[in-house]
């Protein structure tokens, strides 16, 4: 009986709520129904991207407005959907809606939930389709997004409002790598949002699995839009996800989005434009595809304190074929972000995993996006580490090789020994300085290759013990001072 | 030009539609026949509204329970029972 009155509450809440008013609607009927979508005759004043209504409650998107007809995306199943059906525009533009009790659930991009909890009340609703914010509005890209992957962190630093593109065949550890940056922010103050296009739903259920594992999914919002859901979700996940971070965004907040992945995002919407006969370019890829990626990726931003502050990162994903970085979308999309980690299928194989070229690999923020402590020891690590893999062709000849060369290759090894990292196990800011410190200022040198890890491992485990305090320091201060140099050169030895 | 019969009488309707198109009727559904008065008052009512009133169609159709459809073209008003009871059994259902 209570739960009865509740409803009854709740509905005479709403009902009280919305007054009647005469409200003119455009009605249209349909002439034609394939894969999704729907060509309908009459609705003559209904606008582009507006939501109609089918007798049988199922909603279409407007995306094709012709002379004489309407073509529209069904949001949802279209199977039902008659000839001769009649469908009303609802006036509103299709929006997500947006509510603080996003975070922690999983739903589909219309924020329907799909696992298995109860609705999502909305709180605002923010529009899929936007323009990104103006040169006004935005601020320069100085604070880190701590991914806890120390190739990154050091080498290919990414910062809060910068795009930065998981370009990679399949299999090369692109997902991990997102789903490793998102596991690091638990006391990061940084909102993730995890976008699923086209994936598996085993695949995407193990991610959630394992967010939920490791206490993650307690400020992460999944939107997903499986292999085998309708292609109009597909087409809207990415959108939806980013009207959800602007949400979080707008209100101060820190955003990390990532999407996973842009590939098969195209082939969706190559799909609907193919059905709607829309004309083929290269690759039968509509003419907009590029649109397609950039608006989404615009989106992407730092805003200025006076129009509210909080940042929007993004971290799109994109699978390549033989690993050709210059077909037609990877070589869109990797003009529009500020940067891409590669990563190859031989590196990974060859057990260096991230699999990240550091050569192919680059963040256009660059050193603004790091902290100090960062900075100070990374600095001569790409320099190092881009002389090394020019000299790893002699290797072969090491017997012939000068003191000089033989150096240079065997700082070379050990620095590519330690930038390796086991998945889902991020580093903490003071332990990705620390062992890169150790390593760039040739402490490591003596170790063999074979037990480089092992005493990263022991060393992270002393320092837990006996370095607490100078961890606590570097981590809170983010600078590395000579004090703590001085300590930490005691450990060092004390490990080797 | 020699038409085919079979489909003359088609393209017949496709030219006059085309020519006179049913855009600006104006076509009032209502559940009873309308007596004068009433007819009079919906007039007024359209005239303030802004549309043309010269000429209006009035159809029956016991479906709607009671109030008019006013449509315009494609452009549609529902203000009859049948409209407000699917508005009200959708906001029960999407509110609890």
């Amino acid at each position: 009986m209570k739960v009865l009155d509740e409803y009854l509450k709740e509905a005479k809440a709403e009902l009280t709520k919305s007054e009647a008013e005469v409200k003119a609607e455009e009605i249209g009927s349909v002439i034609e129904v394939k894969d999704g979508v729907v060509i309908l005759k009459g609705l003559t004043r209904v606008s582009y991207g507006e939501i109609i209504e089918f007798t049988s409650q199922a909603k279409a998107v407007v995306i094709d407005l012709l002379p004489e007809t309407v073509g529209t995306i069904v949001l949802g199943d279209y199977l039902g959907i008659k000839f001769g059906e009649t469908a009303k525009s609802t006036g509103m533009t299709l929006s997500v809606a947006a509510s603080s009790d996003l975070l922690g659930r999983v739903v589909d991009p219309l924020i329907n939930p799909i696992d298995g909890k109860n609705k999502i009340k909305p709180e605002k609703y923010y529009p899929l389709e936007k323009v990104a914010p103006g040169v006004v509005y935005r601020k320069k890209v100085n604070v880190p997004v701590q991914t806890g992957i120390k190739a990154i962190d050091v080498l290919i630093p990414i910062g809060r409002g910068q795009r930065e593109l998981i370009i990679g065949d399949r299999g090369t550890g692109k997902t991990t790598l997102a789903i490793d940056t998102i596991l690091n922010q638990k006391n990061e103050n940084l909102i993730c949002i995890y976008c699923a296009i086209g994936q598996k739903r085993a695949k995407l259920a193990s991610i959630v699995k394992l967010l939920e594992k490791k206490s993650a999914l307690d400020y992460t919002v999944v939107i997903a839009a499986t292999a085998s859901d309708s292609v109009t979700l597909q087409y809207l996940a990415p959108y939806a996800a980013c009207a959800v971070g602007e949400y979080f965004m707008d209100q101060g907040k820190d955003v990390l989005v990532v999407y996973d992945d842009l590939t098969k995002h195209a082939w969706a919407y190559r799909q609907i434009s193919l059905v709607l006969r829309r004309p083929a370019a290269r690759e039968a890829y509509p003419g907009d595809i590029f649109y397609l990626h950039s608006r989404l990726l615009e989106r992407a931003c730092r805003m200025d304190e006076k129009y509210g502050g909080g940042s929007l990162t993004a971290l799109p994903i994109i699978e390549t074929l033989e690993g050709d970085l210059s077909a037609y979308i990877p070589t869109n999309v990797i003009s529009i972000t500020d940067g891409q980690i590669s990563l190859e299928t031989d590196l990974f194989n060859a057990g260096i995993r991230p699999a990240i070229n550091v050569g192919l690999s680059v963040s256009r923020v660059g050193g603004d996006a790091q902290t100090k402590a960062i900075k100070s020891v990374a600095g001569k690590l790409k320099l190092d580490l881009a002389q090394y893999r020019e000299m790893a062709a002699f290797s072969q000849f090491e017997s012939e090789l000068d003191e000089e060369t033989k150096k240079f290759l065997n700082r070379g090894a050990r620095v590519t020994q330690v930038l390796k990292q086991r998945r889902n196990n991020p580093y903490s800011l003071a332990e990705e300085v620390v062992i890169i410190w150790a390593a760039s200022n040739g402490y490591l040198d003596k170790i063999a290759l074979d037990e480089v890890e092992e005493f990263e491992a022991k060393l992270i485990s002393d320092l837990k013990l006996r370095g607490k305090a100078v961890m606590d320091r570097i981590n809170k201060n983010k600078v590395l001072e000579k004090k703590d140099e001085e300590e930490l050169k005691r450990l060092v030895l004390d490990n080797l | 030009m020699k038409i085919d019969p079979s489909i003359f009488s088609e393209l017949k309707l496709f030219f006059n539609e085309r020519a006179n198109p049913s855009a600006g009727k104006l076509s009032v559904v209502s559940a009873y026949t309308l007596s004068q008065t009433e007819k009079e008052l919906i007039l007024v009512s359209l005239i303030r509204l802004g549309y043309k009133t010269d000429e209006v169609d009035y159809q029956i159709n016991k479906n709607i329970l009671a109030g008019i459809i006013l449509k315009v073209g494609t452009t549609v008003i529902d203000l009859s029972l049948r409209g407000q009871l699917t508005t009200l059994k959708n906001e029960l259902y999407e509110s609890t």
